[in-house]
């Protein structure tokens, strides 16, 4: 196989300074409109005003066009190949949704606009909400957590809410260890307590274990389906109803969702939140690391405590409601990431009801496609049916002084981005794959003989060297902290 | 197996104390430091803050993890190794001497914990897990 | 399955073949492990799967009475504010390498994110004259809930906050959500003639103070004088936390940093960010060097690669969700990156000269709208004697909702109701005149005003 000059496939990779060192005073980046008002002089017109201007580059229109196109060739993107991050889900993101979220019809409102102007926008909050509802089987949606940790945050916090509303405060949140870390960090913030279960040796939760811990101080249990190794919680009806009888209720992490559209929905087996990300499961861009959005799902139970502004329809007319005494409040100001609803809007569109069950049913063949590519070099700690990821680790190889962490620095010599490393954590040295819907055959076989070649020359050190930068010295980075650029003056 | 001094005591933790009458001397094991990998950061307790038995008195970073520091026995700081939270990467040498985390005056009488040969019995399992 | 459509590449052919590599014969097989009685046989009700043609017409159809097909002149900001962006901006956070890419923790894979971000944190913690900058939030809302709970770290053991009640009203509401349960008790501090009141401060400012929150330009959009109630609130060991969501004022105002802000947040979308109906946006979040660690968010390193040449990785990742779980100093996930980036090359397009001109034009402008629409006869400043940088409060004579909804009708938005947030306040309208209003737009919504029955 082919090494790649340069990882990111660019035929021409350059070196690009910080912009503050190729500032040069007088060059001029932006035209301002002609001042048509007599101008007024901050210093004497504030008496105190700033010391000093702000030290902003300087640099002309096409110095900063060059600036950041140099800088975009530094880096990977799903635009140049496939991204097999497990429980990440990076898919094609359709370049019709930038078209239309970035139109000024839509990115010039303001919320605050008179409402008779807001109408076509609130109508497309309304579709997205009944759409998620239709996804997920649940009689209540607010669209507006900003990303899908804020949904979990904002779900914990509903949970908090009901059991207050019974005049009880509940401290434990169980959650599984295949659990993402935002888990037990939101049950934090949202002032719960959490206690792990282990899953069975077919990586899902046991009523057995589950029954161990389940007391009246449990709120709720926190759960990815599929979870993160890639598996159905196939004991999820029995475990719903467990919970209820005891008045807790089942929050399921929808950073999954992506694997089940049309072939399961939550609300049916008794889930009672879900937090939605958008980016995983309707491919809004993930743009470097956000924005995201994360809209959450809740069943009747919880419909009273929805934050406020909530949509309600009157006529044909959709308007925003306040008045809710037992809303939680407000997450976020305004109205939510409206920019990442068009876009999730447009891809739900664009593929139908039919169009997302063929989203999952492909996701899942590809993922099965990986695992029967790979199960005769990589082992399997958990060998039970995969949908849409698939968790290997390192234990084949580790006689060959190659371990996870290298494994996965090597890919990046072959042109493409490893997949998830070290997660879930329940698997010792994990290597998780998911390759999504949108990988072609010929790219999936591109990663999987790129790493079956890596495993066939466990020799090779130091990788990866076929990049604009090799390995980075992220101990130095933490030691001595420069995490601002240092002027000169 | 000269490596973990046969004066301390260890902890399942993987914290050592070296007793001497009502003071003690804390730190953690050569042992804990290889699994860590690189240290950037220690955070130690203020002199004058007391702690009870098997309670977090700190934490130890290196890039990619963070681990509690459980105290051995009950007892009061006295003193912290100042040179080393200005340097923690020398804490990787010689971790059971002069890069000691922090002094204490004894509240109780140390238990359950193990010698240097329990110690490194309990880190050759460890291993093979 | 026969579903065929633009975003899957597999044929039916190819289809045949992965199902015989995974050794099935059917895509149901491959779906046995979901449990028959949580299978779902229905089709989802989303519609037919529609071309891209059909979504641009519905798209086109759902917003001819919007604010852009009316050609709509707007005086609104109250948070979002309408500011002018190079064409440049939008071209290039659309290059996919920027747009498609994930969160950068393969440092060798992502160093064109990484400069940007670090580019970033040096220009926020420069504008808001503060040693360290993370590398963004959600919006300014939850950048001032996090700095609430950082305050809450470091003063373990104190119980109280104390919030000027010119904070946004929405920031507000959030901030409440954040601390309700948290054991926090919220306190208001009043306001006078527009601004945060000093004497009341000082009354409730004591041991059990965690911090005060400030917002400046406030609500109302006056200026606070950040650094006396800077030395007001930190009296007795409380953190001083500044919120400033439109944050093209640091451009002439004092910094929060030179006026003692312990934490200082804002909203980057004054940085050329479009309004999109809300979002998305970017929080700031700006802290001294000795809390960094209890910091919340991502933060971007300057390091060496194996070659010693200048590179980036995300640093201190110990405080985060990931590595921490329960006890990361947040729950936060990522960072709002194409946002911060947006911030980043709209920053370097304006530059150090053109940032300041712009803030320079917003000031007269704001100042020219206050003495046209005080000489209507129609209208009173509320607080004339507080400064203002593009946003000022006038009093009708009649309720000033009527005023909109007349005005809305000839395709103006004149400000936002007061009586958005307070039902009691009927007169006020809060309006906000930024550069993209040209004399002539300022003169006639001082006619609309003249004409006001």
């Amino acid at each position: 196989m082919e090494f790649l000059k340069k990882s990111t496939g660019h035929a021409v990779v350059l070196e690009e300074a910080p912009s503050f060192e190729s500032s040069r005073p007088g060059a001029v980046g932006a035209d301002l409109p002609t001042l048509d008002v007599p101008r007024v002089d901050p210093k004497s017109h504030f008496g105190k005003a700033r010391n000093a201007k702000a030290r902003l580059p300087e640099l002309s229109e096409p110095e900063v066009i060059r600036h950041f196109t140099r800088l975009s060739t530094w880096n990977y993107a799903i635009d140049l190949g496939i991204y097999p991050l497990g429980s990440c889900t990076m898919k094609y993101n359709p370049r019709l949704n930038e078209e239309i979220a970035r139109s000024g019809e839509l990115s010039e409102a303001h919320p605050y606009d008179p409402i008779a102007w807001s109408q076509g926008h609130l109508k497309v909050m309304w579709e997205l909400t009944e759409d998620l509802k239709g996804v997920t089987g649940m009689p209540g949606v607010s669209l507006q957590p900003a990303a899908g940790a804020h949904g979990e945050l904002t779900g914990l916090m509903l949970v908090s809410a009901y059991h207050k509303s019974k005049g009880r405060q509940r401290k434990t949140i169980l959650t599984a260890d295949t659990a993402h870390g935002t888990n037990p960090a939101s049950a934090a913030l949202a002032g719960f307590q959490i206690v792990q279960i282990a899953t069975g040796e077919d990586g899902v939760i046991h009523p057995e274990a589950l029954a161990a811990v389940l007391n009246d101080d449990v709120a709720a249990l926190m759960t990815t389906n599929p979870n993160t190794l890639g598996i159905f919680e196939k004991n999820i009806q029995t475990i719903a109803n467990m919970l209820h009888e005891k008045d807790a209720l089942l929050y399921i992490d929808g950073a999954n969702l992506n694997a089940v559209l049309g072939l399961s929905r939550p609300g049916d087996f008794g889930a009672d939140v879900i937090q939605f990300n958008l980016h995983k499961t309707f491919s809004t861009p993930h743009g470097g690391g956000g924005p995201g959005s994360g809209p959450i799902a809740v069943s009747e139970r919880l419909l009273p405590f929805l934050p406020v502004p909530r949509l309600e329809k009157q006529g044909d007319d959709v308007i925003l409601v306040d008045n809710a005494p037992q809303s939680i409040g407000r997450v976020k100001a305004f109205f939510g990431n409206y920019g990442m609803f068009i876009r999730a809007w447009c891809y739900i569109r664009a593929l139908g009801g039919e169009g997302l069950r063929a989203v999952s049913e492909n996701a899942i063949l590809n993922a099965n496609y990986m695992r029967s590519q790979l199960k005769d070099v990589l082992h399997l700690p958990v060998n039970a049916p995969t949908l849409h990821e698939v968790v290997f680790n390192d234990r084949n190889q580790r006689e060959l002084n190659l371990d996870t962490t290298k494994m996965a620095k090597r890919l990046i010599d072959y042109g493409m981005h490893p997949m998830t490393v070290h997660f879930p954590l329940c698997v010792k040295s994990a290597i998780m794959i998911e390759p999504t819907e949108t990988e072609s055959r010929s790219e999936m076989d591109r990663f999987v003989n790129a790493l079956k070649e890596v495993i066939r020359t466990p020799e090779v050190e130091n990788a990866p060297t076929r990049v604009f930068r090799e390995r980075v010295d992220e101990t130095k980075a933490a030691r001595e902290l420069r995490l601002t650029y240092r002027f000169k003056d | 197996m000269s490596q973990y001094p046969k004066e301390l005591q260890y902890t399942k933790e993987h914290e050592w104390i070296r007793v001497d009458g009502s003071t003690g001397i804390v730190g953690i094991t050569a042992f804990a430091i290889e699994q860590l990998g690189d240290v950037v950061h220690l955070d130690l307790p203020k002199s004058g803050t007391k702690f009870k038995a098997g309670e977090s008195f700190g934490t130890i970073e290196s890039t990619k993890t963070v681990s509690d520091l459980y105290m051995p026995v009950a007892g009061t700081v006295t003193e912290v190794n100042a040179s080393l939270t200005q340097t923690p990467e020398d804490i990787a040498t010689d971790p059971h001497g002069k890069n000691w985390l922090i002094k204490v005056t004894l509240e109780g009488t140390p238990a359950n914990l193990m010698t240097s040969d329990q110690y490194t019995k309990y880190i050759a399992e460890a291993a093979n897990h | 399955m026969n579903f065929q459509h633009r975003f899957l590449p597999t044929t039916p052919t190819d289809r045949a073949e992965l199902l015989k590599a995974c050794g099935v014969n059917s895509i149901e097989e491959l779906l046995a492990s979901i449990p028959r009685n949580v299978r779902f046989d229905g089709v989802l009700p989303s519609g037919p799967a529609q071309s891209e043609m059909e979504i641009r017409r519905r798209v086109r159809n759902l917003m001819k009475e919007g604010r852009y097909a009316r050609n709509a002149l707007s005086f609104i900001g109250a948070g979002i504010y309408d500011h002018m962006c190079p064409a440049a901006v939008n071209q290039l956070t659309l290059r996919g390498e920027f747009l498609t890419s994930y969160t950068p923790y393969q440092p060798e894979m992502s160093q064109g994110t990484l400069q940007a971000l670090f580019e970033f944190q040096t220009m926020v913690a420069e504008l808001f004259g503060m040693e360290v900058s993370n590398a963004s939030h959600y919006d300014g809302s939850t950048s001032l809930a996090e700095a609430a709970l950082m305050a809450l770290r470091i003063n373990k053991g104190k119980q109280r906050l104390l919030v000027s009640q010119a904070v946004h009203p929405e920031y507000l509401q959030v901030l409440k959500t954040y601390l309700a349960n948290l054991g926090v008790e919220i306190t208001l501090v009043p306001c006078e003639g527009g601004v945060t009141s000093h004497s009341s401060l000082k009354s409730l400012v004591n041991d059990d103070v965690m911090a005060v929150v400030v917002q400046s330009p406030n609500f109302y959009g006056c200026v606070e004088d950040l650094e006396a109630l800077s030395s007001i609130s930190k009296a007795k060991g409380g953190m001083f936390i500044v919120s400033t969501p439109e944050t093209l004022s640091l451009a002439v105002l004092p910094s929060p940093g030179e006026c003692g802000a312990d934490i200082a947040t804002g909203e980057g979308q004054s940085f050329g960010i479009p309004q999109s109906f809300g979002g998305p946006f970017v929080g700031l979040f700006t802290s001294k060097m000795e809390h960094v660690r209890q910091m919340p968010g991502r933060l971007c390193g300057e390091t060496v690669d194996a070659q010693g040449r200048r590179s980036y990785t995300l640093t201190l990742s110990t405080r985060e969700q990931h590595i921490r779980r329960d006890k990361a100093t947040s729950n936060i996930c990522t960072n709002q990156n194409l946002m911060a980036l947006w911030a980043t090359i709209w920053l370097t397009m304006m530059g150090k000269e053109g940032f300041y001109e712009l803030a320079v034009q917003n000031l007269s402008k704001t100042e020219y709208a206050k003495d046209v629409l005080a000489k209507t006869g129609k209208a009173t400043l509320r607080y004339p004697k507080q400064n203002t940088f593009n946003e000022f409060v006038i009093d009708l004579k009649t309720p000033a909702q009527k005023f909109f909804d007349q005005a809305a009708q000839a395709g103006v938005a004149p400000g936002v109701p007061l009586s958005r947030f307070d039902s009691g306040d009927t007169t006020g309208l809060l309006i906000c005149v930024t550069e993209k209003k040209s004399r002539d737009d300022i003169d006639h919504l001082a006619q609309l005003l003249r004409d006001l029955a």
